[in-house]
């Protein structure tokens, strides 16, 4: 018979037995510890029971044959400790036992995952037929590995602060010292010479992880020079945008003076091989000393094409930072002003010394547009030769050999 | 000899044997197999192993409710019970055979 006590210490056993198992799913729990209570009761109310668990020593059990007595309220006694009872239970259901009773079970870590994967693959290698030979070989060439670390690392410190690319080699004799010192450390370390296996480890793996990331990308910087590709960012951008410099700087604007040596206001600029020479800049110019943004508006043929070669080139200087792009055509038009020429006038040229002969089409009806070809050229030539250096520029070959001056235009009505 | 471990790897085909003669809960099977000679075993294995044995479908279970107290859980065999503790009688006594053999041949 069982008493409404005993079924309370029966009950409170049960649940911290359920309480251990807890790391599994519920309905687990319920299929194992289902009837459980019955069982427990049944136990402690059997004659010729005795302590079974297995893991805790036989204790006498001399009150077991009454109702009640404080040995069979001890379940823990009569069972073993709850945890113990829950263990075996779950090991003879053929469930994995729990790690840290209580706790929630997580499994293994991805770095313990990351580790055995580790470990496999390293035995894999290890076992190689191969790995003998392969291990002594790269024993061998361990040195070349120190020298090259510390070259690597003195690359990255380089690199790092400086604005021309990547450093591979020493510039000056500070850069020496420091390459010879980070090489001189490298070795040393690799000789084993101090001991790496303290607190410093951490810093030597990292040194050696990055050393062989960026030893690839510094062989391959060292097989291509800088000066390479400095060039050629340099011819890319120059291809892109024309312009005509003077005595290094750029030319915002040309004038064009005639063999009398009188301003021409509207003239067109044809290099020797007939192409438009421009100053306009895609987008203006911005003149940080001045705060204005200076943009070009050209002039227009019959057709309403622009003409970017016609000089002077009206320009309209703003101080917005936007572009002339957001801004209404019309309105820029009428805002753009012609600049004067610096000088009225410029010495007039002495027409019967010339270096060539054949300059018969001197006069320069240039204002109908690119279609006559041949009358821009010569106008452009031995005019601005003398005078203004940025036309010197504009057109070396076309001002200082008059024959070439006349082949020229020849060339060019099909670029018109 | 721990007679614990030994129960261990034979606790299966015991609690078959014992549940081939009639259904029973859990602590009747621990009562019958120590009745049976198996002083040892433990209430809990019992416990633990009738739950397996009935999860791999070699048991049917059902459940009485009793006026006294908590209810009851009886588990029976099934015919993949009976199955297995005909291959498990075969192995066992190959096995028994052998170790008997092995063990009692100095002693004889």
């Amino acid at each position: 018979m069982m008493t409404a006590a005993l079924l309370g210490h029966v009950s409170a056993y049960a649940a911290q037995v359920r309480t251990h198992l807890a790391d599994l799913p519920s309905d687990q729990v319920e299929d194992l510890t289902d009837g459980l209570e019955a069982d427990l009761a049944e136990a402690l109310a059997d004659p010729d029971a005795r302590p079974v668990t297995g893991e805790v020593p036989a204790v006498p059990v001399a009150g077991a044959t009454g109702a009640a007595g404080a040995t069979i309220l001890d379940l823990a006694a009569r069972f073993g400790p709850p945890a113990d009872y829950a263990a075996e239970l779950r090991s003879a259901a053929g469930l994995p036992p729990v790690a840290d009773p209580g706790a929630p079970d997580l499994g293994t870590t991805r770095w313990e995952d990351l580790q055995a994967w580790w470990a496999g693959r390293r035995a894999a290698l290890v076992s190689h037929p191969s790995w003998p030979g392969l291990s002594g070989f790269a024993e061998s060439i361990r040195p070349a590995w120190w020298v090259a670390r510390g070259w690597v690392l003195f690359g990255i410190v380089f690199t790092v602060g400086s604005v021309e690319g990547a450093v591979v080699a020493p510039r000056s004799l500070p850069e020496w010292v420091v390459l010879l010192v980070l090489v001189w450390a490298s070795v040393e370390l690799g000789r084993g010479r101090w001991d790496s296996r303290g607190r410093g480890r951490p810093f030597v793996f990292a040194a050696n992880v990055l050393a062989a990331v960026f030893l690839i990308p510094g062989v391959v910087s060292m097989a291509s020079p800088p000066e390479v590709r400095y060039v050629e960012t340099g011819a890319s951008e120059a291809a892109l945008i024309d312009g005509v410099y003077v005595d290094g700087s750029r030319v915002t604007n040309l004038f064009v003076y005639d063999a009398d040596g009188e301003y021409v206001e509207h003239a067109q600029i044809l290099d020797n091989q007939g192409r438009a020479v421009r100053v306009d800049e895609p987008g203006g110019r911005w003149i940080s000393g001045e705060a204005t943004l200076l943009s070009w508006v050209p002039l227009l043929d019959v057709d309403g094409r622009e003409v970017r070669n016609a000089y002077p080139v009206p320009t309209l200087r703003s101080d917005d930072y936007s572009t002339t792009d957001e801004i209404d055509p019309a309105q820029l038009r009428e805002a753009a002003v012609v600049a004067p020429p610096p000088v009225r006038s410029v010495a007039p040229l002495d027409l019967d010394d010339l270096p060539g002969v054949g300059s018969e089409q001197v006069p320069a009806p240039g204002e109908t547009g690119p279609v006559t070809g041949e009358g821009v050229g010569p106008t452009d030539g031995p005019a601005g030769e003398p005078a203004i250096p940025g036309s010197d520029q504009a057109a070396p070959d076309a001002a200082v050999p008059g024959p070439e001056v006349t082949t020229a235009p020849a060339g060019a009505p099909p670029a018109g | 000899m721990d007679t614990t471990q030994l129960l261990r790897g034979v606790l299966d085909a015991a609690v078959l044997a014992v549940l081939d003669d009639a259904d029973g809960y859990g602590y009747d099977v621990v009562r019958r197999l120590r009745a049976a000679g198996l002083e040892d075993v433990g209430d809990a294995s019992v416990y633990g192993t009738l739950r397996r044995l009935y999860s791999a479908g070699v048991l049917s279970s059902y459940v009485v409710p009793s006026d006294e107290g908590p209810h009851r859980k009886y588990y029976g065999i099934n015919p993949q019970g009976r199955a297995m503790l005909t291959t498990q009688r075969t192995e066992w006594e190959e096995f028994s055979g052998a170790m008997t053999a092995l063990l009692m041949k100095g002693a004889a």
